[in-house]
């Protein structure tokens, strides 16, 4: 309706401003009074430029009285060309920014990290991840902003995620604590999926891709392990079921160097400390480099005792990866 | 497409019932609540309209329909419908009406997304008016008018930038395609005296536009929360397009936008069935304040807790000198929920303990067979074999005499009715601390705390303090004596069927009378 008025008021403005001019033009009438002509110019002048203001609104929503000034200067020094120009203008303007796809640039609106959650002081600290989402878990009354946080953490990678995850399944809110859960149980599921076609098409393959194909099934094993890790009986099983594939995997291709060393690994976690020392040096003679297994053999060597292995598997490591955490610590204590 | 079961449409039935999902096709808590209210008022009648998501997933009825139940239809949302004709109208008059309603959708759709909680009973009507009244937008409309394009590109403009606007699309779409079949639902509806809606979503606003469109009483009865339960659901599920941005670090992230399109749109249904409703009932208070804070108002809400047949339970108990059996029963379907591994892997612990000690599935094993065949998996790893027993669905009468505990390792639950059956057959709980169970257990008011612990509860997920419980009661005759009396004096003092059944006739004679002063008015 406001444009509507302010369309008709400046279409009269305009006649206004035609019939000011034909005056000038024709010598009589107002042109003989400049001074009154001058003032009744710059009333129209005015007028238009306050009907322009208002149908070009949605161009500078806040900077109308600037606007409103930019066009009475028009109007002014412009009789009529001024007006018409700027309301051209004006509209063409409105025209494309309208029509402009605008595609936001992704850093332009990534927010900065979070820095970590703090406890209060004189609060007994949780088991804290990186991000203090644990602590945020247990202490934060914000149930919605957890809810949308423990879904963005099933996105986020197992190792990272799985002990937010299960500190979320604890807490008394039933959707962050639902949602918890069929995050968990939706990688478990998926990871025994694949576990079975994998267990499924390693028949009828080569040596090589059987045994890297039960090397797969034990990698998945150990990733339900990490999934499920303070779950004793859980743990028992998992690892048993780990080895099982592990062994499959070197048993059908002894010269596997990965198989030997994730049976390793997992032989460690078993507390089978001889077997794992063994399995990493297979690997490694079979060509796994020293500086990623031997700091395992090392912790073998650890477990079982030998504390002069321990030393001489470290002082094995070439010393370039030794300078660096957490092995440069361990490095130093052994010397 | 739909179907019908008993076909008497031009009865009019005291009270039609409007269940999505449950009575008479799938077995569940919620199912057998139905049946004891229909058998539970002989001198009542019944009208049942059933929804369901396509014809393929209901083959038999799980219940035999009593015989005060008048009328059944059956009505598939997700079935295709035929090609709705034009209406029949001159251009000019279809184009001037369809901008004023589709205006009107609009402002709706707006306000509801601007505001959060309780609604106004006026905007749940103008709602149902937009789908069920003379000036309502059809199907058709929706599908080619050129306001209803008009209006899919604002909201599209009003969306966050890089939304890919053919998943856009077609969301609408299929979002609003279900409101049009309960749109001609309502329209053919039987005629009752009482409609009853027994959760909010698809049957709750149904039972929004029958009210609106037939001015008649209106409850609700929820017994899990449903608009929650579809939240959690669509927070996971895959068929909605998810994009990842790599760029974004961190948990803040919200929600994808056709996510929370979805999440919305449910939230209004359940909004806008609580502002309709003339009474909302609850179980128990958690589930109350949930619904306060989904918008249902304070004013309407009523507790009225799950009673069960303790005459017929009675017959079941054993005498106060029979052993007690070392056998768990999870009785409830084989779905993830229940957290059944949790249960399997505390019979491990269990059998350790208690030698001879087993563990009995009750329950059908068919809605998640995937997950059925995992928890089968983890029977055999675990060496559980003939410990572990999944005997499918049974009727507790010919379980509970075999049992000494009835168990529940749920990670959500409402008010589960096997706990209160297993009560009423003398039987201990240990439980999950979930939904009420709690309350069940250790009782709700100080004189109901007094009768003394009936079971045990526990935290979800943790199969060692499940199995501690569990053997502290099964090894010590005196702890499973003082909770199986606990159990038998709460279920009859407090969750007697007959007093939920009193207070549901009481509930449904004074809507009834209502609708019949209403009439007479009129």
């Amino acid at each position: 309706m406001r444009n509507l008025i302010a369309g008709i008021v400046l279409a009269c403005a305009l006649m206004l401003q035609v019939l000011m001019l034909v005056f000038l033009a024709a010598s009589n009438g107002l042109a003989n009074a400049p001074v009154l002509w001058v003032l009744l110019h710059f009333v129209i002048s005015l007028i238009c430029a306050a009907a322009i203001t208002q149908l070009a609104s949605n161009l500078t929503p806040a900077g109308r009285p600037g606007l409103f000034l930019f066009c009475s200067g028009l109007c002014f020094s412009m009789p009529l060309v001024g007006a018409i120009g700027a309301l051209g203008a004006l509209i063409y303007g409105i025209y494309h920014s309208n029509n402009r796809h605008e595609e936001h640039v992704y850093w332009q609106y990534t927010n900065n990290a979070e820095l970590p959650f703090t406890a209060p002081i004189g609060r007994a600290l949780t088991k804290l991840d990186s991000r203090g989402f644990v602590e945020q878990l247990n202490y934060s009354g914000k149930t919605n902003e957890l809810y949308k946080k423990v879904l963005a953490a099933g996105n986020i990678r197992n190792a990272l995620s799985v002990g937010a995850l299960k500190a979320a399944i604890g807490h008394s809110d039933d959707k962050i604590r639902l949602t918890a859960y069929q995050t968990l149980d939706n990688k478990v599921s998926l990871l025994n999926k694949e576990i079975q076609k994998l267990e499924q098409s390693a028949r009828g393959q080569d040596a090589e891709d059987q045994s890297n194909t039960w090397l797969q099934i034990a990698s998945n094993y150990w990733e339900l392990l990490t999934l499920e890790k303070d779950e004793p009986i859980a743990r028992e099983q998992l690892l048993k079921k780990a080895s099982a594939a592990a062994i499959s995997a070197v048993r059908i291709l002894p010269t596997n160097r990965n198989a030997h060393f994730t049976l390793g690994r997992i032989a460690l976690l078993q507390g089978k400390e001889r077997i794992a020392g063994v399995a990493f040096e297979r690997a490694m003679a079979l060509g796994m480099p020293i500086e990623k297994a031997m700091p395992y053999r090392a912790e073998a060597a650890f477990k079982a005792r030998d504390f002069s292995k321990v030393a001489e598997s470290i002082r094995s490591v070439d010393d370039a990866f030794k300078i660096y955490p957490p092995l440069s610590h361990l490095a130093r204590y052994w010397q | 497409m739909s179907g019908q079961l008993i076909s008497n449409p031009d009865v009019k039935a005291d009270v039609c019932l409007l269940l999505e999902g449950t009575f008479p096709y799938v077995r569940g808590g919620v199912s057998t609540w139905v049946k004891q209210i229909i058998e539970g008022m002989p001198e009542l009648s019944f009208s049942i309209i059933f929804l369901g998501a396509s014809d393929a997933d209901y083959s038999e009825p799980a219940y035999d329909i009593p015989d005060n139940v008048v009328h059944i239809e059956l009505h598939y949302l997700l079935e295709t419908e035929q090609r709705i004709p034009p209406p029949k109208q001159p251009f000019w008059k279809r184009r001037f009406q369809g901008s004023d309603k589709f205006d009107r959708n609009s402002d709706l759709h707006t306000m509801l997304s601007e505001s959060d909680g309780e609604i106004d009973d006026d905007v749940a009507r103008s709602f149902a008016a937009l789908l069920v009244g003379d000036n309502a937008i059809t199907e058709h409309e929706l599908q080619h008018s050129k306001q209803s394009w008009k209006t899919i590109k604002q909201k599209y403009e009003e969306a966050p930038a890089g939304l890919d606007f053919n998943h856009f699309f077609w969301t609408i779409r299929a979002m609003h395609s279900p409101l049009f079949t309960l749109a001609r639902i309502a329209a053919n509806a039987p005629v009752a005296g009482v409609y009853h809606s027994v959760s909010t979503g698809y049957s709750g606003f149904l039972g929004s536009l029958l009210c609106t469109q037939m001015n008649t009483p209106y409850i609700i009865s929820e017994h899990g929360i449903y608009t929650k339960e579809r939240e959690l659901d669509l927070a996971q599920v895959d068929w909605i397009p998810e994009e990842l941005d790599p760029f974004k670090v961190g948990l803040n992230d919200n929600m994808n936008y056709l996510r929370s399109v979805w999440i919305r749109f449910f939230r209004s249904l359940g909004r806008m069935s609580y502002a309709s409703a003339n009474q909302i009932y609850t179980l128990y208070n958690g589930n109350r304040l949930r619904q306060i804070a989904d918008g249902a108002p304070e004013n309407k809400l009523t507790i009225v807790p799950n009673g069960v047949n303790v005459d017929r339970f009675r017959q079941v108990r054993r005498t106060p000198d029979a052993p007690v059996p070392p056998v768990l029963a999870l009785i409830g379907r084989v779905v993830p929920i229940k957290d059944i591994k949790n249960f399997i892997r505390a019979m491990r612990i269990i059998r350790a303990k208690v030698p001879g000690a087993e563990g009995w599935l009750v329950g059908p094993q068919d809605e998640d067979p995937d997950y059925t065949r995992e928890c089968k998996l983890l029977v055999d790893s675990l060496d559980l074999g003939n410990c572990v027993k999944f005997l499918g669905f049974q009727s507790p009468d010919d379980i509970f005499p075999r049992v000494g505990l009835s168990v529940l390792t749920s990670v959500s639950e409402g008010q589960p009715l096997v706990m209160l059956e297993g009560y009423a057959a003398g039987i201990p709980a240990v439980t999950t601390d979930v939904g009420s169970c709690s309350e069940l257990v250790y009782g709700v008011s100080e004189e109901d705390q007094s009768i003394g612990a009936s079971g045990a509860v526990v935290p979800i997920a943790n199969p060692a303090e499940f199995a501690d419980a569990a053997i502290a009661l099964l090894n010590s005759e005196d702890a499973w004596r003082s909770a199986s009396n606990a159990a038998i004096k709460r279920v009859e003092t407090y969750y007697d069927e007959k007093d939920m059944i009193g207070r549901y006739r009481r509930i449904y004679r004074n809507q009834l009378d209502a609708e019949q002063s209403l009439r007479e008015a009129s």
